[in-house]
């Protein structure tokens, strides 16, 4: 029977059942009004002829009951009548039963799991109206080389020369301290440049939006989210028109935005909104704005392409000394926020699930045909008294429906917890804003699973029974199972093998290649390292205030017993800190774009234990109005001198083919005094980049944080205290240098372990799967086995004989696994650290680990088989 | 109910008798039981409550098909009619309660005599 076929009658079955009550109730009428007739000419009063004519049709329920029973049974073919029979049948053999419903569940609960992820991360699309048309805006220099950001004057070009979008609007993240309450949590906010709300699509929900003049002077006015006026405002109604102070500056509040307000670039900067008048400068080629664009509706994909083309050509023609040759280029959320790293990890993760789905599907497929073939006896009687094969077939795949429908329940619900755990075991994996949560497409997915693999299942039963020879299981009684039954399931093996190694070999290599990644020495001492972040600072520090205040913090630190050396630097090692161009007078043409820049406190070479190669550390001597210097690592130096020694030299920092860009230091030359040793500061899979160390004292930028180095495990609690001390407002982050180290791993760490949990589920399962397949085989042959051993065959040839066959299909399945790992090599490379995915160490070992796995799952039931007593089995039948 | 009528009709013959009844012409659900007092001269009495179930398994089985029709009262009623299959039922089913109960009547002769 086809799907359709058996679709159309469960449709046509629940149809049937409307029709069924109508016509009864009908019926029944006209039953009761005939004999209501007959008592009226009897001479009965018309009530007492109703009444009695009703007493005597009995009660209209029951009948009603009994009647839909008969019709039932008309439709003994009905989808009620095969799910009460499958259940039966399941409930029957429960150790079966528990076994399929388990290892489906499971297999359903992880890829639900992951598919819940995947789905929250890439596929949902924004809580924001028509997202189909919202689009950031960025610049691409070649195809692998793009940000999602503009220079200003890129901006106001795209501004008022596009033809492509509806509305643009550039936004800044920023956070600030609400009115007097400095002491407690900043609020996170954006500078909103003209066009914002017609690119979000949402206007306030009180008040209004900015208006062009406050956008153009960037006016003291505010827009507030939702829940800042409600959780500091008390939800004033009156709030439209009165000041509040963000930072100790009066701002009047013009609006309050939505509730359901999102801004899914930065999700937790959306506690209020301000102004922001974008004005673009020509020496300012720093990708520094944040552009976001609506779409015009229904705009062909290959005009907003030329459009945006000939906008690129007119922006370089309008701007001749802007020396950038790249092109405008739109991002998806996905691709601008989520990253193509993550997507692709997900990728992986899901398309690992995926395969541990099919060896799940397999192994449960596997345990109904060795079902169907001890049923076999069960399934001829049936056939004998009159069940067509359809009949049979229809049964098994409802069977296989029910199996899986109650797996698929199991597995959401199971779901839900594994995303508990996954998230858990990943903080931090999935941007902001991605709620990963269980939803209509989340579950369409489990009821597609679950659908798809119950009419596998039922085929897989149904099948090899439809075409037995039933009459013949009958007679000879059921032994050997049927050919296509046997072939089928050396076919699952074979299957369930190659998808197991390839899952394997993939998790072996990320585990080895993690191994390597943490085993690198960053080049820096992160052991007896503690960083203090000092967070946001009041208000009313200026740069001035702030560098005394960081230099009376180094004091107090210093002197703190256990501390051997403190400094101060712009950010942590292995996280992102600024670049800028830097050029040497004498080899301009080689001047590098983006050069890691640190302004650092004396003695941060010394906390961070990297040696020094050449040429001395900074002193107390390098402080503002005395030489500009600086300290280069090794790669800025092998860059520029390679082996001669930079120090002495002189290099312009923001000097950038020929003229001085916007740079922290000024337009003078600065004078390289030493070389540090590199480290892997940016990653410990990536290579030093070129980075260049100046003093604070000469020149600084930003909040620092505090690098320690001490013995004593109480640095924290202690720094922490000194820190408040010096200034109450303060919320220090203390944390260990190491733990920084292994976060910057989290990545890897976490795709390792799920890939390798996926194989290690998947490899149990192929074992159970061959296991299954060698015992019943044993089983079956269990007087073929007596026979030999009475006949005096040795042990080890029965165990052979019986198993030969499933272990030959297990090596071809690993052997064409391997070719087909060999095939999606590609896939892993990028993931790889140091390391080829043809790695011989590891390919080995994954073969190896599976022919443990297979020998032990057919050891098992082989040893049964010839431990047995030959006249036992023999007598059995 | 209706006991003061008569007996109840044996059960597994009710299918029976229904078949018979409607050889000759197709009924409504009142006329077949009206019929079944009239013939069996009150001594049996059909309950309701079973003879509509009796009818829809006769319809599943194929041995009688339903329509809708005007009755002589100028109401619509389902009319039951026996199929080919019925009638063939029928006979089977006759020639079976002719045995039966031949039997059963030479046994209780017997055991009065």
């Amino acid at each position: 029977m086809t799907w359709r076929e058996w679709w159309s009658r469960v449709r046509g079955s629940l149809r049937r059942d409307e029709t069924l009550e109508r016509e009864m109730e009908r019926e029944m009428a006209h039953h009761l009004e005939m004999a209501t007739r007959r008592n009226l000419d009897r001479g009965l009063t018309p009530e007492a002829a109703r009444r009695q004519a009703k007493l005597a049709f009995g009660s209209a329920e029951a009948f009603k009951e009994e009647a839909r029973e008969a019709h039932r049974a008309r439709t003994a073919e009905s989808l009620v009548s095969d799910v009460r029979f499958a259940l039966r049948s399941l409930r029957r053999s429960p150790a079966f039963t528990i076994a399929a419903v388990l290892t489906l569940a499971l297999g359903i609960g992880a890829s639900a799991a992951i598919f819940t992820v995947v789905n929250a991360v890439l596929l949902r699309p924004l809580p924001i109206p028509q997202p189909e048309d919202f689009r950031y805006v960025g610049w691409a220099w070649a195809p692998n080389n793009h940000i999602p950001a503009l220079t200003d004057l890129q901006y106001e070009f795209v501004r008022d020369h596009n033809r492509v979008f509806d509305a643009v609007a550039a936004y800044r993240t920023q956070e600030v301290h609400l009115g007097d309450e400095s002491a407690a949590q900043p609020i996170r906010g954006l500078r909103v440049s003209s066009g914002f709300f017609g690119t979000m699509g949402i206007p306030p929900r009180l008040g209004r939006g900015f208006e062009a003049n406050e956008l153009e002077t960037e006016a003291p006015v505010v827009i507030l989210s939702d829940h800042v006026w409600r959780t500091r405002l008390g939800a004033d109604s009156g709030i439209l028109g009165r000041q509040i102070r963000l930072d100790g500056e009066p701002r009047t509040v013009v609006g309050v935005l939505p509730p359901e307000f999102h801004f899914p670039a930065a999700p937790e900067h959306t506690g209020y909104l301000v102004p922001l008048a974008v004005r673009g400068n020509p020496n300012d080629e720093g990708h520094n704005t944040d552009v976001i664009g609506r779409l015009r509706h229904g705009t062909p994909d290959a005009m907003r392409d030329a459009d945006l083309r000939s906008l690129s050509a007119a922006f370089r023609a309008a701007h001749p000394s802007v020396t950038d040759t790249g092109s405008f280029r739109l991002f998806t959320h996905v691709e601008a926020y989520v990253g193509s790293a993550l997507e692709r990890t997900l990728w992986l993760l899901f398309g690992a699930i995926s395969l541990v789905l099919l060896i799940a599907c397999a192994n449960t497929a596997t345990l109904l045909l060795v079902r169907a073939a001890a049923r076999q006896r069960e399934i001829a009687v049936r056939v004998s008294i009159g069940a067509g094969p359809r009949r049979i077939l229809q049964q098994l795949l409802t069977e296989g429906l029910v199996l899986s429908s109650i797996a698929a329940t199991l597995g959401v619900l199971l779901s839900i917890v594994a995303l508990r755990v996954f998230l858990a075991a990943a903080p931090g994996a999935l941007p902001a804003g991605a709620e990963a949560g269980v939803d209509a497409r989340v579950l369409a997915f489990a009821v597609a699973i679950s659908a798809v693999t119950g009419v596998a299942f039922g085929l897989a039963a149904g099948i090899p029974a439809y075409r037995a020879r039933l009459q013949s299981v009958l007679l000879g009684g059921a032994h050997g199972g049927t050919a296509g039954g046997r072939r089928l399931r050396d076919a699952l093996v074979f299957l369930q093998t190659a998808v197991a190694i390839v899952l394997l070999a993939g998790a072996s290599l990320l585990a080895a290649s993690f191994t390597r990644l943490i085993r690198v020495d960053p080049g820096f001492d992160a052991d007896r390292v503690v960083a203090v972040g000092l967070g946001r600072l009041p208000p009313e520090y200026d740069a001035a205030r702030r560098e005394l205040l960081v230099n009376r913090l180094l004091e107090r630190v210093r002197a703190l017993p256990g501390v051997e050396h403190v400094a101060a630097a712009p950010n942590l090692p292995l996280e992102r800190g600024l670049n800028f161009p830097i050029d040497v007078p004498e080899r301009p043409e080689l001047a590098i774009g983006a050069v890691e820049l640190r302004f650092v406190s004396p003695g941060y070479l010394a906390t961070l234990g990297i040696p020094l190669r050449g040429g001395r550390h900074f002193d107390d001597g390098d402080v503002a109005g005395a030489e500009p210097v600086a300290i280069v690592n090794e790669a800025f130096a092998r860059h520029f001198w390679q082996e001669a020694s930079p120090v002495g030299r002189s290099i312009r920092i923001g000097h950038f083919r020929d003229r001085w860009r916007i740079g922290p230091a000024g337009r003078h030359e600065t004078r390289v005094i030493g070389v540090a040793a590199d480290i892997h500061e940016v990653g410990l899979d990536r290579p030093a980049r070129p980075t260049v160390l100046v003093p604070r004292a000469q020149n600084a930028e930003g909040t620092p944080v505090l690098l320690v180095r001490g013995e004593t495990t109480a640095l924290p609690g202690v720094l922490r205290k000194e820190i408040v001390a010096e200034e109450p407002r303060l919320a220090p982050v203390v944390q260990r240098l190491s733990r920084v180290v292994s976060r910057s791993v989290a990545a890897p760490r976490f795709r390792t372990m799920l890939v390798g949990a996926f194989a290690g589920f998947a490899l149990l399962l192929a074992g159970i799967g061959i296991y299954g397949v060698i015992a019943s085989g044993v089983q079956h042959r269990r007087r073929e086995i007596a026979l030999r051993l009475a006949l005096g065959a040795s042990g080890a040839a029965v165990a052979t004989a019986v198993s030969r066959r499933c272990l030959a299909h297990v090596a071809a399945g690993a052997l064409v696994g391997l070719i087909g790992f060999w095939g999606m090599r590609r896939v892993l490379t990028s993931w790889l650290f140091d390391m080829t995915p043809g790695d011989p160490l590891v390919l080995t070992g994954t073969v190896a680990m599976l022919a443990l796995v297979a020998g032990f799952a057919s050891w098992i039931p082989t040893r049964r088989a010839t431990r047995v007593d030959p006249a036992t089995s023999l007598r059995l039948d | 109910m209706a006991d003061d009528r008569g007996g109840e009709v044996i059960k597994g013959t009710l299918e029976m008798i229904v078949l018979e009844v409607l050889q000759h012409e197709p009924m409504h659900g009142w006329g077949i039981t009206e019929l079944i007092e009239r013939r069996s001269q009150g001594l049996l009495s059909v309950n309701q409550g079973s003879l509509y179930p009796a009818l829809y398994r006769l319809v599943a089985r194929g041995w009688v098909s339903s329509a809708w029709q005007t009755t002589e009262n100028n109401r619509q009623a389902r009319y039951y009619s026996l199929t080919r299959a019925g009638r063939r039922q029928l006979a089977a089913e006759r020639a079976q309660w002719e045995k039966l109960s031949r039997g059963v009547n030479l046994i209780l002769g017997g055991a009065r005599a």
